[in-house]
């Protein structure tokens, strides 16, 4: 089960993925990933 | 809207060209040949696309003449000049391009404005359809939001290749991790059984009796005592071996000395003997009695010469009285009378007497004197013999005082040998006697204590067992203990949750990328079905009635042409020429209508529309169309047409 915190995280992702047609792609998406990995994994070391 | 376009220094302009003014709609810059038509085309590009270009807009900005080739000076800037500047100024805001050896724009440009806003015999589009290919794949992919779906795409899918390989790591880390469980449950399940063992040993060897202190007293001494004489045994064997040491040099020593004195002792006896042996010798008497008698038949021999010369001048004296008187007596007893003649034989035979009796003498005297000459050599060797003698008698004493005290220390050594020898005999014999107590006591000692021995054999073991066990339980411990957390981006999580988010992690990387591939293929058809939908009216509004459709196939973005009349579809490489200037005006204009921004509102078309026909209309058709359009959409073209004295901009105003 995704706690909340995860959940909205998760969410967020699918808002980078769609929101492709007014951002810039390449390294921002990378980048914006990476940031989201890193907090699924703050959350899960840390507790939301 | 106005917009005012100032060029300085833009290719063949030198210095600034008086501001030309571009309004909505379609502005015709219009100049003979030669006299920068062009350069304002370029000048218009570069402000509207610079800086930044993907390598397809790259090639096509270097075709246009807005960057020139690596090392190259930029061509837009005037061969006369450092810099250029192209500046487009309205109510609403300035764009302004400086290019020296760098670039400077504001706002930056939009790349792809090559592809979607330039008309020309140089771009991308036209190029392809000029050499008949059909594939307009490129174009959709790029100017839909395909390409960025597509490159959103990779960037997730290089995500998911990790994500897999990040979860491949972390069951593979569990499955350590579980058998390392196991395998340390199963080892503490046998220690533990191990442990009551050794309980169990303890207690058995603790219940056995015991070696009473008496006898192991008297094994302790009895080892001592061996010991002690092992150690003296030792010693011995040391001691003889300094005496062996010590007696080896001094035994050689007289070796050597006894030969070189029997060398001079028999050298001696050699001497001696000879001495004797002159001693002994008849000749030196002989050779005295033989000079005694030589020197006395000497002696008669001279009085026989002085009678015989007494005799001879009595002789002479009678010669010459004869010779006086005629006659003598015998001068030996006075008596007759003699001859002269007589008397000269007498003489005669007298004188020769006489020298054989010298003859004799010197003879004799010759003989003694060789006879002293021997007599002298057995002199001269007698006192040499006795010379040597005596010093072979003082180099005989050295070395005879020597070999006594050499003898007299090996004796001593010796002496000592033999006392080592006797002790070593006697602690042998003790050695034995001892060895073999020591024995009988330890037997009757091991009897007693054998169970208790093999207990604690069994016991070390066990130990042994146990100390193995427990390095085993700290490498599973540690194992598990490793395979318990696991670093993902610097962050250490527990194997669970790296499990959870990883496969979580593949799950949103999975959706999105089906996402993706649905918004991919979304774009192409809509953009596909917007570039079809556009077509049809363009064909229309330009009055191309050579062809019947230009339509984008869905299904492999590859163009479709039919022919008025035509039944089949027209490869494009089976076009004429102007059929095919005609077909990429016209999928440029709607590349421009598609997939252009709604805020870029400029369209340049150069060098394309003296292509068209004016006698048949087709000319006016663009224009007009084009009018008509930028009308519609608020769009200011900008078209360069031959025509005029100088550079000037004529505003079309359409039908």
């Amino acid at each position: 089960m995704s706690t909340k915190v995860e959940e909205s995280i998760i969410k967020e992702i699918e808002r980078i993925v769609k929101d492709l047609s007014i951002k810039k792609v390449g390294e921002s998406v990378r980048e914006s990933l990476e940031l989201k990995l890193k907090e699924l994994l703050e959350v899960k070391a840390h507790g939301s | 809207m106005e917009v005012e376009l100032r060029l300085e220094n833009v290719g063949g302009f030198a210095g600034t060209v008086p501001p030309l003014k571009l309004k909505r709609g379609v502005n015709v810059i219009k100049a003979p040949s030669a006299i920068g038509k062009s350069s304002v085309m370029k000048g218009i590009a570069a402000l509207l696309s610079l800086p930044y270009y993907d390598d397809v807009e790259e090639e096509v900005a270097r075709r246009l003449g807005i960057l020139g080739g690596p090392d190259e000076p930029n061509p837009l800037v005037n061969v006369g000049a450092e810099k250029a500047v192209v500046e487009l100024k309205s109510n609403e805001k300035v764009m302004k391009v400086v290019i020296n050896g760098g670039i400077r724009v504001e706002p930056p440009g939009r790349g792809s404005f090559l592809l979607t806003s330039v008309l020309s015999p140089e771009t991308q589009l036209m190029r392809k359809i000029m050499d008949g290919d059909d594939d307009i794949s490129w174009i959709v992919d790029r100017l839909s939001l395909s390409k960025r779906y597509s490159e959103a795409k990779r960037i997730l899918e290089e995500f998911l290749a990790e994500a897999q390989l990040m979860l491949h790591d972390v069951e593979q880390k569990r499955a350590i991790s579980s058998k390392a469980k196991g395998e340390l449950k199963d080892l503490k399940k046998r220690k533990e059984l191990i442990e009551k063992e050794i309980e169990e040993i303890e207690r058995k060897a603790s219940s056995l009796p015991a070696v009473s202190s008496e006898l192991q007293a008297e094994r302790d001494t009895l080892r001592q005592d061996y010991d002690s004489i092992k150690r003296r045994l030792v010693e011995l064997e040391s001691e003889k071996r300094e005496l062996e040491a010590e007696l080896k040099p001094k035994e050689r020593e007289k070796r050597e000395l006894t030969r070189r004195l029997n060398e001079l002792r028999r050298m001696l006896k050699e001497v001696s003997k000879e001495l004797e042996e002159l001693q002994r010798g008849k000749r030196r008497d002989q050779l005295t009695r033989m000079i005694k008698a030589i020197e006395k038949e000497i002696e008669n021999l001279g009085r026989s010469v002085y009678e015989k010369e007494g005799v001879l001048k009595l002789y002479e004296s009678a010669i010459s009285l004869v010779k006086e008187k005629g006659k003598a007596p015998c001068p030996l007893c006075n008596v007759g009378t003699l001859t002269s003649r007589v008397l000269e034989e007498k003489r005669n035979v007298i004188e020769s007497e006489l020298r054989d009796i010298k003859n004799s003498k010197a003879g004799k005297v010759a003989e003694k004197s060789k006879l002293y000459g021997e007599l002298s050599t057995i002199d001269d060797k007698f006192k040499d013999l006795k010379s040597h003698e005596s010093e072979l008698k003082e180099r005989i004493k050295g070395p005879e005082n020597r070999l006594i005290g050499l003898s007299r220390d090996i004796e001593a050594i010796s002496n000592k040998y033999q006392n080592l020898l006797q002790e070593t005999d006697k602690l042998k014999l003790a050695e034995d006697d001892f060895l073999r107590k020591l024995k009988n006591v330890e037997r009757r000692i091991s009897e007693i204590d054998e169970p208790r021995r093999k207990l604690y054999e069994a016991l070390g073991r066990r130990r042994e067992e146990l100390k193995g066990m427990d390095g085993e339980v700290r490498r599973l411990s540690e194992e598990i203990e490793f395979a318990a957390i696991m670093g993902i981006r610097g962050i250490y999580v527990s194997m669970d949750d790296a499990f959870d988010i990883t496969d979580k992690w593949l799950n949103i990387l999975r959706t999105e990328i089906n996402h993706l591939d649905n918004r991919i293929e979304e774009q192409r058809v809509g953009a596909v079905r917007k570039f079809n939908e556009r077509i049809g009216v363009l064909l229309r509004g330009l009055r191309l009635s050579e062809f019947d459709e230009v339509w984008i196939d869905e299904t492999n973005l590859r163009l479709v042409v039919t022919r008025r009349g035509g039944k089949r579809r027209q490869p494009v490489r089976s076009l004429s020429t102007s059929e095919r200037y005609a077909l990429s005006t016209v999928l440029q204009l709607t590349v421009k209508e598609v997939y252009a921004p709604e805020e870029d509102p400029y369209l340049l078309i150069d060098g394309t529309l003296p292509t068209f026909d004016e006698e048949t209309g087709r000319k006016s058709a663009l224009l007009n169309y084009i009018a008509k359009i930028a009308n519609e959409r608020q769009w200011i073209v900008v078209i360069s047409d031959i025509g005029g004295k100088e550079l000037a901009v004529e505003h079309f105003k359409g039908p």
